[in-house]
């Protein structure tokens, strides 16, 4: 009796928080790079009233036990890292990674942050950072007076410097891949960290490795399927409505039990 | 008389113990390969019911029953087993390559904590930091020939119906083992999405009826409208029996201050 009770309030406190995390990624529909999270649950232990195969009264076993489930929790959360539209911006500095790849990002305190947002800027020094300032890794400077930046698949940059007929090199981007891109750890900004299960960084060129070449002039836009998203949260609230009538009905058995005595 | 208020608790008890099942189900409406459980219940068995002013006869081998009967009473009702619906749930597209989902019979075998085999129809896997396919949980997964290495610096896995895991160039990773029993019945419900095989299960060689889809994970097979429907009768039930035990306490009483009184 109490069990049901409170099987309904792990469901609701479950669907509660996969409404939190399909808000997260309805929020992020428009954010460059963003990839989806999903929330995995799982049913809680089970109580054994009677084991299956234990010996019934009447000198057969009991084909099947009664076993009673404690409710349910959220088992995991992960990232759904297929590949956003490609959006086209015609900036030379927006690059899109075609495929699997992370952008490696230089943090103000010397670490490597990776993200998939490739919506980079110059600085007044003509170095190539993102949105929030932080140096691409490794620095790539554009010289000054240089016109016509060209970015390849392969991540190489050059540049149009005055006084030079052919285009020149400045620089290499480089992208870094995991065996496990969703043990990354989120820190926010488009930025994820490293960690024991995403494996360490193995640093390639683009296009090289299984990683995807670079794409000039695009930005990957959110991976989040706004519709799929609703359709989610429509069940997410029905589920939260049969979870609430769940407690109500377990409250009116209650509610009868302790008015058994009158 | 007592019995009649003694039939009436073991109603309420079994419709109680009823509604803590409906409710583990809808909490895990959402829950990944989640099989819904339902509850039977059983008679106790008949009494007859004899006059008791007639005495036994002494016989000089035992006794002789003379009572004459007046029909028979019924005890009440218990729980009498728990069953898993192993009916197949929906199928749901992700997008994610390491999310896998069983179509027919069977299961994939993960390995727990203490080193046995457990049986789970969730496949949303992942990658260990020591490259081993794991569930989101950190369970491995075992194949064929043990756990399955994913190398680092792949470009694409792909999963073929019948369990072969391979890589962009065709090279074997491994086989996933589905196992199916002889008699599903008697599974354990360890939580976590997990099954244990139980007693007396033997698992069946060379499993067949069984197709893997990948990019695909299987819903909860939790039927919401049957169970809601249940629920209602769950609520009525209960009604029925407490508004028993009241009466009898009625009755009871009436005899207490009544029956003797001129």
């Amino acid at each position: 009796m109490i069990r049901s009770l409170f099987n309904g309030a792990t469901g609701m406190r479950a669907q509660q928080f996969n409404v939190d995390i399909v808000s997260n990624n309805l929020a992020n529909v428009n954010t460059n790079g963003y990839k989806r999270t999903r929330a995995d649950f799982e049913d809680l232990f089970y109580e054994h009233l009677k084991v299956p195969g234990s010996p019934s009264a009447e000198a057969t076993e009991h084909p099947t036990g009664i076993a009673v489930g404690m409710g349910v929790r959220c088992g995991a959360t992960s990232k759904v890292y297929s590949q956003g539209n490609a959006r086209k911006t015609e900036n030379p500095l927006d690059v899109m990674i075609k495929g699997d790849g992370f952008y490696q990002i230089m943090q103000p305190d010397g670490s490597i942050a990776y993200s998939r947002d490739g919506s980079f800027k110059m600085d007044g020094d003509g170095d190539i950072v993102t949105s929030s300032g932080l140096y691409l890794e490794p620095q790539i400077t554009i010289p000054e007076d240089a016109t016509n930046v060209t970015i390849r698949g392969d991540g190489t940059v050059s540049a149009q410097v005055p006084g030079n007929a052919e285009p020149q090199q400045v620089g290499q981007i480089e992208v870094a891949n995991f065996v496990n891109p969703a043990g990354l750890r989120n820190i926010g900004s488009n930025l994820l960290k490293e960690t024991t299960a995403s494996g360490a960084p193995q640093v390639v060129t683009p296009g090289t490795e299984g990683s995807g070449e670079l794409q000039q002039g695009f930005i990957e836009s959110s991976n989040v399927d706004v519709i799929e998203a609703l359709t989610d949260l429509i069940a997410m609230q029905r589920a939260y409505e049969f979870n609430h009538r769940t407690i109500r009905t377990s409250d009116k058995m209650l509610a009868r039990a302790t008015t058994l005595l009158q | 008389m007592i019995r009649g208020l003694y039939i009436g608790a073991s109603g309420m008890v079994a419709t109680q113990q009823r509604m803590d099942v409906i409710s583990n189900n809808l909490s895990n409406s959402n829950t990944t390969g989640y099989k819904e459980v339902n509850i039977v219940n059983k008679a106790y068995p008949k009494k007859d019911l004899v006059r008791t002013d007639d005495n036994l006869q002494d016989l000089p081998r035992g006794t002789i029953d003379k009572r004459p009967p007046i029909g028979s009473l019924n005890t009440g009702v218990a729980s009498d087993g728990t069953y898993t619906n192993f009916r197949q749930g929906q199928l749901r597209g992700t997008e994610n390559p390491f999310d896998l989902a069983l179509e027919g019979e069977g299961f994939f075998v993960v390995e727990r904590e203490n080193g046995q085999e457990a049986y789970t129809r969730d496949g949303s896997l992942t990658v260990s930091s020591n490259n081993e396919l794991v569930t989101t949980r950190g369970h491995r997964v075992l194949g064929q020939e043990g756990p399955i290495t994913i190398p680092p610096n792949m470009e694409r896995i792909s999963v073929t119906g019948r369990g072969q895991i391979v890589d962009q160039d065709n090279n074997i990773l491994g086989n996933l083992r589905v196992a199916q029993f002889e008699n599903p019945m008697k599974l354990e419900q360890l939580g976590r999405n997990m099954f244990s095989q139980g007693e007396a299960n033997n698992l069946i060689d060379n499993p067949q009826n069984y197709k893997i889809h990948q990019g695909q994970l299987e819903r909860s097979n939790v039927n919401a409208i049957q169970q809601m429907i249940n629920m209602i009768e769950v609520n009525r039930h209960h009604e029925v029996q407490s508004k028993v035990i009241k009466q009898q306490n009625k009755l009871l009483g009436q005899a207490i201050s009544k029956v003797g009184r001129a």
